[in-house]
């Protein structure tokens, strides 16, 4: 660079500041989505994470439009180390990552994890001592999946077979959050459970709530699966 | 808790003021662009002719853990010092503690084993003047809070500040295996006694308004039920068994109030329940969650939880007019906890931040602004302010478990002050109260 060259780059440093770079972060920003491309397959799997880097990626973008470009170019580097972090951990968690993987290994989150094998498929509403399936949850929602009204339609015939069981339905959250309002989150999830049924023509006297909040979670591990694992509502016969 | 200060004897309170120039000089100073505390030099406690034995190490470690803890002083590091801690109080060379930079000194001497008496001088060295003088006799385990009372009388006298904190305690669940403790422990971690024990789940610790309880949620029948437990006595009342969550009780100032969160009417809502008729007020009504309340000082505004806006922020409504609500984050996506300050200025909660991590943020209630108070440091949450308003307490687990946390406001200055076998989480901070009896 040449002497003047050196000039006037301090020379506009001066006038600009630290609020403004000179021009748009286009390096960073190609490494950044570069990143994000290969942190794809964690999207499920470190889900968290994913939609951090995501965000990151939505504000860095937002920022060079704003042409607050140091700005931009800070965010552009979080994204990237954000992304950079899910895919080490896809690589670290092939099985958990892979979708093939997951299949063959039963682990797919539409069929319920880890749910002891439970599915519609391998339930019978007419044996008396069917186990009962677990409904799981999305973050901080209490709405039914799609994925688990099979399910309950199943729990409701059951439930409409034996008219003299009553049924304790446990609502539980994921450790994320405060335990406070997880507790209601909890509940929430048990009461929406509870309706779904009534719906299907249960009667609601037959039902007791009860949320556990996080305290009882069935996965142990800090990652999305666990997590979902954790978000969910039991049945529980009580007589 | 039943640790009696049975020979608590104050026998002299000789404050020398200093011909009235001590007090207010305990601002810090600023040199080199950075705010200075007040430099203070703690030698080791004597006794029996020398600072080794357990008993003065321990109040050597209290005192300079309070004095710390308090914000004002800079606690000198001992291994510069160049007269020794055995040198009596009325023989100080003051020289000696100029050239260490010492701005005030404190000179503990104990005598006796159990009662053992214990003599405390602090000194402005560079007018050479005693500025606090106590004695104190009490059993070896009593006197071990001798400090805690020596440095608020300290602050008091050189700031005019009366630092309630030294004198509370703190409250927090314990979670190992499958066990739940309900603990209380001093407000420096000290004595941690588990007041409830239970297979069951307990949650959710709130003081009364005199400190002299804590209501908790128990699932001793099955349900999430709230109950006090007297913490001398340890007796245990229940206070809430409606349907549903009964939880999350905090005190009002008046004492004959709490806010608790019922949904006895399928919805989680806040209500307010007078302790003695139990008769209930519903204070919010809206087909979302709303939960944590938290008193303000003056007993007017509830600070709550609700996710009516699709996320959960932190609203405050007015007692006298519940329809009244007031959002206060609109910052973020993922605010709770809140805990409403005793000098009504902040209120702390825990927020998530853009990287998904769970930090304690304040909300300033004139400016209307959040600060962040913990950073980088691992998942924080939980804050409550201790009596005075100066510091809050919380827990944490950057240490890879989760233990509880004091920091001031600033979040400059964290320390641990309790780590078990097991998770301690939800602390909640006393008023105050006198932890000597």
């Amino acid at each position: 660079m040449t002497r003047y060259g050196i000039i006037i780059l301090a020379v506009v440093a001066i006038l600009c500041g630290p609020g403004c770079g000179m021009k748009s972060p286009e390096d960073e920003r190609r490494l950044a989505e570069k990143a994000f491309k290969d942190a794809l397959s964690g999207k499920d799997c470190a889900r968290e994470d994913f939609l951090a880097a995501e965000e990151l990626l939505m504000k860095a973008r937002e920022a060079v439009n704003a042409k607050k470009y140091d700005e931009a170019k800070k965010l552009f580097l979080s994204a990237k180390e954000k992304a950079d972090k899910i895919a080490a951990y896809v690589r670290s968690h092939p099985d958990e990552c892979d979708p093939k993987a997951k299949k063959e290994k039963g682990l797919q989150r539409t069929a319920g994890i880890d749910d002891g094998g439970i599915s519609e498929e391998t339930l019978s509403s007419k044996d008396p001592n069917m186990k009962f399936p677990v409904i799981h949850f999305e973050f901080n929602e209490h709405a039914v999946r799609a994925d688990d009204l099979p399910l309950l339609k199943i729990m409701a015939e059951w439930m409409l077979n034996f008219p003299a069981a009553a049924i304790r339905v446990e609502g539980h959250a994921d450790e994320r959050g405060s335990i406070d309002y997880n507790m209601s989150l909890g509940e929430r999830r048990a009461q929406e459970v509870r309706d779904e049924l009534m719906k299907l023509g249960v009667d609601a006297k037959r039902f007791q709530i009860v949320s556990y909040g996080e305290e009882r979670p069935v996965a142990s591990r800090q990652n999305e699966d666990a997590w979902f694992q954790n978000r969910r509502a039991e049945f529980v016969r009580t007589n | 808790m039943g640790l009696h200060f049975k020979y608590a004897v104050v026998f002299a309170l000789l404050t020398a003021l200093c011909g009235g120039t001590a007090h207010a000089q305990l601002k810090g100073e600023v040199r080199d662009g950075a705010l200075v505390a007040y430099a203070i030099a703690a030698p080791g406690f004597v006794h029996g002719g020398d600072t080794t034995g357990e008993l003065a190490r321990s109040l050597t470690d209290t005192l300079r853990r309070d004095l710390d803890l308090t914000g004002y002083f800079q606690v000198l590091d001992d291994r510069s010092f160049v007269e020794a801690p055995t040198v009596p109080a009325d023989k100080v060379n003051f020289k000696n503690w100029l050239t260490v930079g010492a701005k005030g000194l404190v000179k503990a001497t104990l005598t006796g084993t159990d009662p053992v008496e214990l003599e405390m001088q602090a000194f402005d060295v560079a007018g050479g003047k005693s500025i606090l003088h106590k004695k104190y006799k009490a059993s070896a385990k009593a006197i071990r809070k001798a400090p805690h009372g020596f440095v608020r009388d300290l602050v008091q006298a050189l700031a005019g500040v009366r630092l309630k904190f030294l004198s509370s305690r703190i409250a927090f669940i314990e979670k190992e295996a499958k066990t739940y403790k309900l603990m209380v422990a001093d407000f420096d971690g000290a004595d941690a006694t588990a007041i409830v024990t239970s297979d069951k789940i307990l949650t959710l610790p709130g003081w009364s308004a005199d400190g002299s309880q804590l209501f908790y949620t128990a699932y001793t029948t099955g349900e999430p039920h709230l109950y006090a437990v007297d913490i001398k006595s340890r007796k245990v009342s229940l206070i809430s068994d409606h349907p549903g969550l009964n939880t999350s009780a905090s005190a009002a100032p008046d004492g004959k109030n709490i806010a608790l969160r019922l949904s006895k009417d399928g919805n989680a809502e806040i209500y307010l329940m007078n302790l003695a008729s139990k008769a209930l007020t519903r204070l919010t009504s809206n087909i979302a969650i709303d939960t944590a309340p938290s008193f303000s000082p003056d007993g007017k505004e509830i600070a709550f939880v609700s996710n009516r806006s699709g996320n959960p922020h932190i609203y405050r409504l007015f007692v006298s007019d519940p329809a009244r609500v007031e959002r206060l984050t609109d910052q973020g996506k993922y605010n709770q906890d809140p805990d409403y300050g005793p000098d009504g200025h902040y209120v702390a909660f825990t927020g998530r931040d853009e990287f998904f991590m769970f930090d304690i943020f304040l909300f300033d209630l004139q400016a209307r602004t959040i600060s962040r108070v913990t950073q980088k440091q691992g998942k924080n949450e939980n804050p409550s302010f201790s009596p005075d308003g100066t510091l809050m307490v919380f827990s944490s687990d950057r240490t890879g478990k989760n233990g509880i946390w004091v920091t001031n406001i600033a979040g400059d200055r964290q320390r641990q002050i309790y780590g078990g076998r097991g998770e301690a989480i939800t602390p909640a901070w006393s008023p105050e109260v006198t932890i000597t009896q």
